[in-house]
């Protein structure tokens, strides 16, 4: 695949999955929220070709779960159940993500909520 | 590993299991089960649109003489409080799949994942009454249905069936803990002023009831022209300001301020000085001081009066009013209303009463964060610490609106003929005010959440203004 031809799959996939966690209602605003703007978690996912994750999706940041931080520890629990939810309903992944290379291929998604989007 | 390939390696030079590990990580690496350093791709996925979390709260099990009624009353308040929030759905009991839950049993996940349930957490609870003593007993379980986990649980036992509604605030209170990571507001309580329809304006009497409008009772039988209460953020005292004659005038009235303790019924006069009159008093976040208004020959300033020694101190020395006073969680910083500004405008110092930075630039011991057209009243610094409340009058409307502490992000909340006297809920999630609908309605408490959602009308036997939200009140009950 040509360096072209990647950039445009990645910006498909890009689009595909946020679509999925959006439109499928699986990640809502957070924005009421304490301290909103501050929040923000990342999952490590990679997805086989039955439409479902291969492994279960790794926290990335925080590495760890913040024992003294109840907003974050929800917020992180919310993403989690988002990728859970949207797993369940199945992942619709275009048929290039399984071309893209080096495979097998990693994705961080970053949750955030509106009033923190930069 | 054999004994013979552990030799060679050794010989080697090698540490064995330092090469096993090697082999492991070469293997998983392969075959995609370790993640690198870095992904490939990021996505950033922003929550656009606010969706309520839908959960399940089927009726509690019941176990005793009694408990049948008392669970489906509790989990009915429940419902009605987990739902008057916004921040969830409730999954229409008719659409339950599992009609045979069993609070020792796990949940059958995918009946409560199914499309027309999609729960994504549910309640599973019991009430034991326990016939040699009649204590109570409430105990629930918090399923996470997409992680198919029990996520929460606790039991509380009270010694009678009698507390059964606090018991469902505070199980309400905890499910909005554990599911939104703020503490909760049901298990509080509202004083405000009850109005009757049609009355002089002036005449009002203090009323308490619980937030969702139960159990309304009139306080302070002997008193019936009262303004401004204001909650402690700590206990059950309140600070209120009441018209009563004035002994050196005959026919004349005095705006005396009282402390008032609902629990015991002990009440003070608070402050009265020969030729001043005191008013807008408020708390300080730890319940040991006030901050008030003092008027002296037509000026007002801020005054801080420490409770336990009654000492007080100046804070604002300046000829414009200084009214309005109201503490940062924290208690180190004040917000109130000034017309130094030309028009009443929001004003933050120090609780000390030294300079500081401005939010715009320069030092000050006052910093001006409002710049706006409008008459601004009644701030409310939030518990929360992040936004002040206030009411805003301009463009022929009085709105409730919020503002950061620095004077960034105003928003206006709610629009009305009159809206006005803001009070925060003790998680800083909720404003409850006063709206007046138009000219000649009878004033009706409303509550509106920070984001501008969920305006609701909140009971109220009567006409009410001035809502002061209290604390969250304190367990009573034995908690595992």
């Amino acid at each position: 695949m040509g360096a072209g031809e990647m950039r445009r799959t990645q910006v498909t996939v890009q689009d595909f999955i946020r679509a999925q966690l959006i439109n499928k209602r699986c990640w809502t605003d957070h924005s009421d929220m304490a301290d909103a703007a501050r929040l923000q978690a990342t999952f490590r996912v990679r997805f086989s070709n039955n439409g479902k994750f291969a492994l279960e999706p790794e926290l990335r940041e925080p590495a760890r779960e913040p024992i003294n931080d109840p907003p974050m520890q929800v917020f992180i629990q919310h993403a989690r159940t988002a990728l859970q939810k949207c797993n369940n309903l199945g992942w619709q992944l275009p048929p290039e993500y399984f071309k893209l290379e080096p495979a097998p291929y990693w994705i961080d998604l970053v949750f955030v909520p509106k009033i923190g989007a930069r | 590993m054999t004994a013979r390939k552990t030799l060679i390696a050794l010989k080697n030079g090698k540490d064995p299991m330092r090469q096993f590990k090697s082999f492991v990580i070469a293997i998983a690496a392969i075959m995609g089960m370790i993640t690198p350093a870095a992904a490939q791709l990021r996505v950033t996925v922003v929550g656009e649109e606010y969706v309520p979390m839908r959960i399940a709260v089927p009726d509690f099990e019941a176990d005793g003489a009694g408990a049948a009624e008392i669970a489906a009353q509790l989990s009915d308040v429940l419902r009605k409080d987990l739902a008057s929030s916004a921040v969830f759905e409730l999954v229409d009991k008719a659409a339950f799949i599992e009609r045979d839950l069993s609070f020792d049993m796990a949940p059958r996940y995918p009946d409560w994942q199914v499309a027309g349930v999609a729960a994504q957490a549910l309640i599973v609870g019991n009430v034991i009454i326990n016939p040699a003593n009649n204590n109570m007993t409430v105990q629930f379980r918090l399923y996470n249905v997409f992680g198919q986990t029990q996520q929460f649980a606790r039991q509380y036992t009270v010694a009678t069936p009698l507390n059964w509604r606090r018991l469902a605030h505070r199980v309400a209170d905890d499910i909005f803990t554990q599911l939104t990571g703020d503490a909760g507001y049901f298990d509080s309580r509202m004083v405000f002023v009850s109005k009757t329809p049609g009355e002089d304006p002036v005449r009002g009497r203090l009323a308490i009831m619980d937030q969702d409008g139960a159990n309304a009772e009139f306080l302070l039988a002997g008193f019936t022209s009262v303004i401004n209460p204001r909650f402690s953020p700590t206990d059950q005292r309140i600070l209120y300001g009441a018209y009563v004659p004035d002994p050196k005038y005959p026919g004349a009235t005095l705006l005396r301020t009282y402390l008032y303790d609902i629990e015991t019924g002990r009440q003070e006069v608070l402050a009265e000085g020969p030729n001043s009159m005191d008013y807008s008093a408020r708390f300080s976040p730890d319940g040991r001081s006030i901050a008030l208004s003092r008027a002296v020959g037509g000026n007002s300033d801020i005054y801080v009066i420490e409770l336990a020694r009654r000492t007080q101190r100046r804070l604002t020395n300046d000829a414009a009013i200084d009214t309005s006073p109201s503490f940062s969680p924290d208690g180190k910083m004040i917000v109130f209303v000034s017309d130094r500004g030309l028009g009443p405008q929001l004003y933050i110092m120090r609780e000390d009463g030294a300079q500081m930075n401005c939010p715009k630039g320069g030092r000050d011991t006052t910093c001006r964060i409002t710049f706006d057209s409008g008459r601004f009243t009644d701030p409310v610094w939030s518990p929360r610490g992040d936004w002040i409340a206030f009411s805003r009058q301009g463009d022929g409307k009085f709105s409730i609106g919020v503002i950061r502490t620095d004077g960034s992000g105003m928003r206006i909340l709610t629009d009305g003929y009159q809206d006005e006297s803001p009070t925060w809920s003790p998680n800083g999630r909720v404003i409850a005010f006063e709206r007046t609908a138009s000219r000649g309605a009878g004033p009706k408490l409303w509550s509106v959440d920070l984001t501008g959602r969920n305006l609701r009308r909140m009971p109220t036997p009567r006409d009410a203004t001035n809502p002061t939200w209290g604390p969250l009140l304190k367990v009573e009950a034995a908690q595992q």
